[in-house]
C-alpha cells in the first residue's frame, strides 16, 4: 500500500495490514508517549504511531486524507498515522533496493527498502519493528498492569 | 556549467598542476580536487528521507543509482540564495551528491601557487582546508570536504 507522510512517498507492505481507517476518536497522549496516540478500534484501545512526527517531517493542519493503517501481528496491534492512502501496487523483491547509508538517523531496521515509481522514489516501511519500537510496549504494559494510557 | 558534464578525463595535462574544479557557496569560491568528483549534475530537489542528520538533503535517482545528497551550503551554514548544482563525488566505494550554489569550470593550478590558509579563512578553520589560491583576483579554498562532513564542529561561513 503506497501512502504519504509529510514530504514523502511511503509503502507497506499489505501482509499484516487489518484496516485502513478513519483517525476519528484519536486522542494525543501525554508524557512519556512523543509519538504515540491512542485510537478506540474494535472494541479495544490500541496505539498509533504518528508518523510525521517520529520522521521529523514538518507538521501543519492535519491533512484531510488521513487514514490510520491498523496491522496486526500476535497479540498487538498498533496503528500509524499517515496523511493520504494513494494506491495499492504490485512490488517483485527484485525491484527493491537498500536504503543508503546516512539518510536516516532512525533504525535501519524501520526501513525495507527502496523503490522506483515513475519519477517517484518510495520509502518501503517495515512495520513489524516499528511496532516495536519502545512506546507501544510501554503502552501495552501499562494496559496489562490494569492502566489506561494517557 | 549547464546540465549535466561528464568529467571523463580527470588527468592534468600539464603533469605536475593540480585539477580543481571550483564551485561557489554563498558568493566564496571553493575548489575540490577533481579526481574526487564523478560528475556535476543541475541541482534538483532530494527526495526528503526520514529523520535524516542535519546536512543529508535526501535522496535523488541518477543513472539507475540511488544517491544521498549532502548540502554543503547547510553545512557552512549558509541561508541565503539556493543551490544549483550537484557534485557527485567519490566517498569510498559510494558516490555522493554534494550540493552547492553553482559549479564553475576546472581550474590548473600550479602547486607553487597554492598557499597554506590562515588559521581561519571566512570563519573556516584552516583544519578544513587544503590551500588558497587565486583566482580572477579572488581567494579560492581548495576544501578537505571529507574531513568537513566528518567533523560535527558548527561553521557558519562569512559571506
Amino acid at each position: 500500500m503506497l501512502f504519504t507522510i509529510g514530504e514523502g512517498a511511503f509503502g507497506m507492505g499489505i501482509g499484516c495490514l487489518a484496516e485502513a481507517t478513519y483517525p476519528v476518536d484519536l486522542t494525543t497522549l501525554s508524557t512519556p508517549y512523543t509519538y504515540c496516540a491512542k485510537l478506540p478500534f474494535r472494541g479495544r484501545e490500541i496505539p498509533v504511531l504518528q508518523l510525521a512526527h517520529l520522521f521529523g517531517f514538518a507538521e501543519g493542519r492535519p491533512h484531510p486524507g488521513q487514514r490510520v493503517l491498523v496491522i496486526h501481528s500476535g497479540d498487538i496491534w498498533v496503528g500509524f498515522l499517515v496523511d493520504q492512502v494513494l494506491e495499492v501496487v504490485e512490488v517483485s523483491p527484485q525491484e527493491i533496493v537498500p536504503m543508503p547509508e546516512m539518510l536516516t538517523l532512525l533504525d535501519p531496521r524501520f526501513f525495507r527498502g527502496l523503490v522506483r515509481r515513475d519519477s517517484n522514489i518510495i520509502i518501503l516501511l517495515d512495520p513489524l519493528p516499528l511496532a516495536a519500537l519502545d512506546e507501544v510496549s510501554y503502552f501495552y504494559s501499562f494496559r496489562d498492569e490494569g492502566g489506561s494510557a494517557g | 556549467m549547464n546540465g549535466v558534464e561528464t568529467l571523463a578525463n580527470p588527468r592534468s595535462k600539464a603533469v605536475d598542476s593540480v585539477q580543481l574544479v571550483a564551485f561557489t557557496i554563498g558568493g566564496r569560491l571553493f575548489a575540490t580536487e577533481i579526481a574526487e568528483i564523478k560528475e556535476i549534475i543541475s541541482y534538483r530537489r532530494p527526495t526528503p528521507t526520514p529523520k535524516r542528520p542535519p546536512f543529508v538533503e535526501g535522496m535523488i535517482e541518477h543513472k539507475g543509482q540511488i544517491l544521498p545528497v549532502i548540502s554543503l551550503r547547510r553545512r557552512l551554514g549558509v541561508t541565503k540564495g539556493s543551490a544549483g548544482a550537484i557534485l557527485l563525488f567519490r566517498w569510498g566505494e559510494k558516490t555522493v551528491g554534494l550540493s552547492v550554489d553553482a559549479a564553475h569550470k576546472v581550474v590548473s593550478v600550479e602547486p607553487i601557487s597554492i598557499l597554506s590558509p590562515p588559521p581561519r579563512l571566512f570563519g573556516i578553520k584552516s583544519d578544513y582546508i587544503k590551500g588558497v589560491t587565486n583566482l580572477g583576483g579572488r581567494p579560492l579554498i581548495w576544501l578537505d570536504h571529507l574531513k568537513l562532513l566528518t567533523s560535527e564542529e558548527e561553521i557558519v561561513l562569512v559571506v
